[in-house]
């Protein structure tokens, strides 16, 4: 009987957790597993003689990165200064994007959140023209960030042409629409404490907005904002699939001709640009947390 | 905003009744404060205490009655009339509403936020005239803490931040200063500093002062009067030395099914 | 006090008020960074000349334009035709397949990220687990420090590589292989996740974990059993997030040459079928904006399960 007992007590306060857990993890990894069915994946192709072999020098040549050509040709410019110059118009390519990106997507993320609407909005007129700005500046992030940049880079280039400027305009479209969402997001997670006490002692909504909100959110936007100059460091990088000379162009070439020592450089190059950006965003980040703006 | 002088009433209520979706937070008030009264206002949470104080800047307009802030119907104000009433009545919640970001004097500068339009604030703001700083100065002075002009306000300590939010509500010069708990977060010797320095600022400035707070003790030492809400209802409204013993212990008073359910 | 000695004292807290170099430096790099780009020289000479871009674009406008429309004027006659494109040509498998490799990719990359994250959470990987002293042996710390570094710089590693690079590189060892744009997708989101769930174990800052270890469990002991329980939801909110982005990320690793939705758009630009192309990338769309609303009503819910 006290055996019993025991055992019906804490079946209600323990086992449902774990259990609800357990089978979540039962049910993600049951659908991959026929998600890996469905789309083909067999374990024996990954480890086929030809792709071992091909695979054991591309991770040999990790080793030993290039410092020159594999292959030198004469007259060329030397192999290093060649990776810097690439890191640096890869650079410029994300900055370029990230300066129109943030701007067009602080005006969408005003646009697209409630945060600074007023509490109880008397005329009707203002209240719909309120309500259809928001909508079109939702629906427009919505189907913004839905195409991925390299698409928009294609519908670009296919309807002008191959230029930087087609590219950098495909880039920001997605990239103001991600950065709007998450700012609104960012908006809305703030505090509403201070800002609803200057509207209570008389100052207008955008006003309190402007000093009850931004201040406590710069932070998180800034800390952001750095993680998305990582992205459009990778985006360029994507972009010199498509011709623009990034260093994605630099490894496509040198992998077309096996050379993939070559290759690596340009892949450590991008890391420690990428880890350099970590770096300082940290520094800044945690500056900003104990100290003034 | 002139103070009208041969009128002494500032707020008046008149059954005053209001209720959040049908369930009643205040019911059937009838209140009268005088311009320069300084009222302590206690009860048990979820009294109606934050309700009452809402009401008095017309953020919260009564369900039912009326209440006449100034000698006016407090509906019948227009958006103009309301920005000006409300720039001349200071707030101090809970939390101080400060922003942590901002140096004091930024803090400081925003009491007056309600008067200022959106350039008039961005300048001041980052390039204030010597003058607002000279008056910066000087309250911070008076509320002690004249060292942190240009200190970061998240660096600050509970206290001194406290002191921040009495400066912010002095630089503003309003005709009435509302307080919301202020003090029901901090140790006991930080509340009773507050509390005084409040009282001493709404006396050198004449307004009108109305803390709600939770610390009995704290009202009946130094309000000359106290108004006890329970349920909604005002309990008592009197001067600490006529409050039974009896009245205060019913205004804490819970059922415990009440106690459950706070918990 | 005088107007004067206040001004004086004014001008003196002004002087020796906190500052942050870090942030002012930031700012004047960054401006300069900016200004660079801007001003610098043109990266790219265009080869097209402005008559050949009006050209080509007006060429692009009229051929957007779905083809039995153009033919009958009437939109209607269109609808099925994007049936057609959609389900005989194979555009709802593609669609299927884009699901397919997301799922499978950040599955692989959670299963790994979840290993490695242990070692490296700052305050698990030390001689001082959470602030509690269990080892003084020199060498145990040096040998932690290391383990933390480079679990650490993997993440950061993995994280820096874009996926359609590594796409690029795995298919070309790989040869034409789903197997390429899955690990393509699973190595760039392992750095991800592992950096976003080793945030989640640093700030974890519950009592439950230290007491294990006060008690004398092991850091992994205490990782299983007190800080994974507590913060499930949140790594699986982020898992979910991750999916979302793949979702999104492997539209275009078809163009690498895998039969999928981004195969078929680069293939329709290929034939200038650019009617076709549009609908394609607007039925992408469509998936990636069906999985937003998936991942967001899946992470909505694991939210409130945690409160």
């Amino acid at each position: 009987m006290a055996k019993k007992s025991i055992n019906s007590l804490p079946s209600t306060t323990v086992s449902p957790l774990i259990g609800k857990r357990r089978s979540i993890l039962f049910w993600i990894t049951l659908i991959t597993i026929i998600c890996g069915f469905l789309i083909g994946l067999k374990p024996d192709n990954l480890f086929s003689n030809n792709s071992l072999k091909l695979a054991t020098e591309f991770f040999k040549a990790s080793i030993s990165p290039a410092i020159d050509y594999e292959n030198p040709v004469e007259g060329t410019e030397p192999f290093l200064k060649v990776v810097v110059e690439s890191i640096l118009i890869t650079l410029r390519f994300a900055i370029l994007v990230m300066s129109v990106s943030v701007p067009i997507g602080a005006i969408l993320a005003f646009l697209s959140t409630t945060a600074w609407w007023p509490e109880n909005i008397n005329s009707t007129t203002k209240k719909s023209l309120l309500r259809t700005l928001h909508i079109i500046a939702r629906s427009w992030i919505a189907f913004a960030r839905s195409i991925h940049e390299l698409i928009w880079g294609i519908i670009f280039i296919t309807a002008m042409g191959l230029s930087t400027e087609a590219a950098i305009v495909a880039v920001t479209i997605p990239f103001s629409g991600i950065l709007a969402k998450i700012y609104a997001e960012i908006f809305e997670e703030q505090c509403k404490e201070t800002q609803s006490m200057f509207r209570a002692i008389g100052a207008g909504y955008f006003v309190s907005f402007l000093v009850g909100i931004i201040p406590s959110a710069l932070p998180d936007i800034i800390s952001y904002t750095f993680y998305r100059l990582e992205c459009a460091l990778r985006a360029a990088a994507v972009f010199g699939f498509v011709g623009i000379e990034t260093i994605g162009y630099k490894i496509k070439l040198s992998s077309d001709e096996f050379h993939y020592q070559e290759v690596w450089t340009y892949l450590y190059a991008l890391f420690l640009t990428i880890a350099l950006l970590e770096w300082w965003g940290g520094k800044i980040r945690v500056s900003l947390n104990s100290k003034h703006v | 905003m002139t103070k009208p002088d041969q009128k002494k009433e500032a707020f008046v209520f008149d059954k005053v009744q209001h209720c959040y979706s049908g369930v009643p937070a205040l019911e059937k008030i009838d209140l009268k404060i005088n311009e320069g009264e300084k009222i302590a206002i206690v009860g048990p949470s979820g009294s109606g205490k934050t309700t009452l104080l809402n009401m008095l800047n017309a953020s919260i307009q009564p369900t039912n009655g009326r209440i006449e802030i100034l000698g006016k119907d407090s509906n019948l104000y227009s958006p103009k009339e309301l920005k000006a009433l409300r720039s001349n009545i200071s707030l101090i919640p809970q939390n101080l509403a400060l922003v942590n970001s901002f140096r004091v004097w930024q803090n400081v500068i925003t009491g007056s936020i309600g008067d200022y339009s959106f350039p008039k604030l961005i300048k001041n703001l980052f390039a204030p005239s010597e003058k607002k700083l000279l008056e910066i100065h000087s309250i911070l002075e008076r509320v002690g803490i004249e060292e942190k002009l240009y200190s970061v306000t998240s660096t600050l300590s509970g206290g001194q931040k406290q002191r921040v939010a009495v400066a912010r509500s002095i630089f503003q010069s309003p005709s009435t200063i509302l307080a919301d708990e202020p003090v029901s977060s901090v140790d006991p010797a930080r509340a009773a500093s507050l509390v005084k320095i409040l009282l001493k600022v709404a006396e050198e400035e004449e307004a009108t002062l109305l803390m709600s707070l939770h610390n009995l003790d704290l009202a009946i030492k130094h309000f000359p009067r106290i108004i006890g809400i329970r349920n909604g209802n005002i309990h008592f409204d009197q001067s600490p030395d006529q409050i039974s013993q009896r009245q205060l212990e019913e205004l804490y008073e819970l059922k415990e099914s009440e106690i459950l359910q706070d918990g | 006090m005088s107007k004067e000695n206040q001004i004086r004292r004014i001008k003196e807290l002004h002087r020796n008020r906190s500052k942050s170099t870090i942030v002012r430096f930031s700012l004047l790099v960054l401006l300069a960074v900016i200004a660079w780009s801007w001003t610098a020289k043109s990266l790219h000479e265009s080869l097209i000349s402005k008559e050949q871009r009006s050209v080509n674009l007006q060429n692009f406008l009229e051929k957007i334009i779905p083809d039995p429309t153009r033919e009958s004027g009437k939109w209607s006659d269109s609808l099925p035709w994007v049936f057609k494109n959609l389900h005989d040509d194979g555009g709802l498998i593609a669609g299927l397949m884009t699901f397919g490799l997301a799922t499978t990719a950040i599955w692989i990359s959670g299963i790994l990220a979840f290993m490695i994250l242990p070692m490296a959470s700052k305050n698990l990987a030390t001689h001082r687990p959470l602030g509690i002293m269990v080892s003084n042996n020199k060498l145990t710390n040096i040998l932690w420090v290391i383990v933390n570094r480079v679990s650490r710089i993997l993440f950061l590693f993995t994280r820096s590589l874009p996926e359609y690079v590594l796409g690029f590189l795995l298919l070309s060892i790989l040869g034409p292989d789903p197997w390429a744009l899955v690990l393509a997708l699973a190595i760039h989101n392992f750095g991800i996740l592992g950096r976003l769930g080793s945030e989640i174990i640093e700030n974890n800052n519950s009592e439950t974990p230290k007491a294990f270890i006060s008690q004398g469990s092991g850091r992994f002991n205490s990782f299983m059993a007190a800080m994974v329980p507590e913060s499930f939801s949140r790594m699986l909110v982020y898992y979910f997030y991750r999916w979302e982005t793949c979702v999104r990320e492997s539209t275009v690793l078809g163009m690498l040459g895998i039969a999928s939705l981004g195969f078929m758009i680069s293939e329709a630009k290929a034939g200038r079928d650019f009617d076709k192309m549009i609908v394609l990338i607007l039925f992408g769309s469509l998936i990636v904006i069906l999985g937003d609303i998936l991942s967001y009503w899946v992470r909505s819910r694991l939210r409130l399960d945690k409160s």
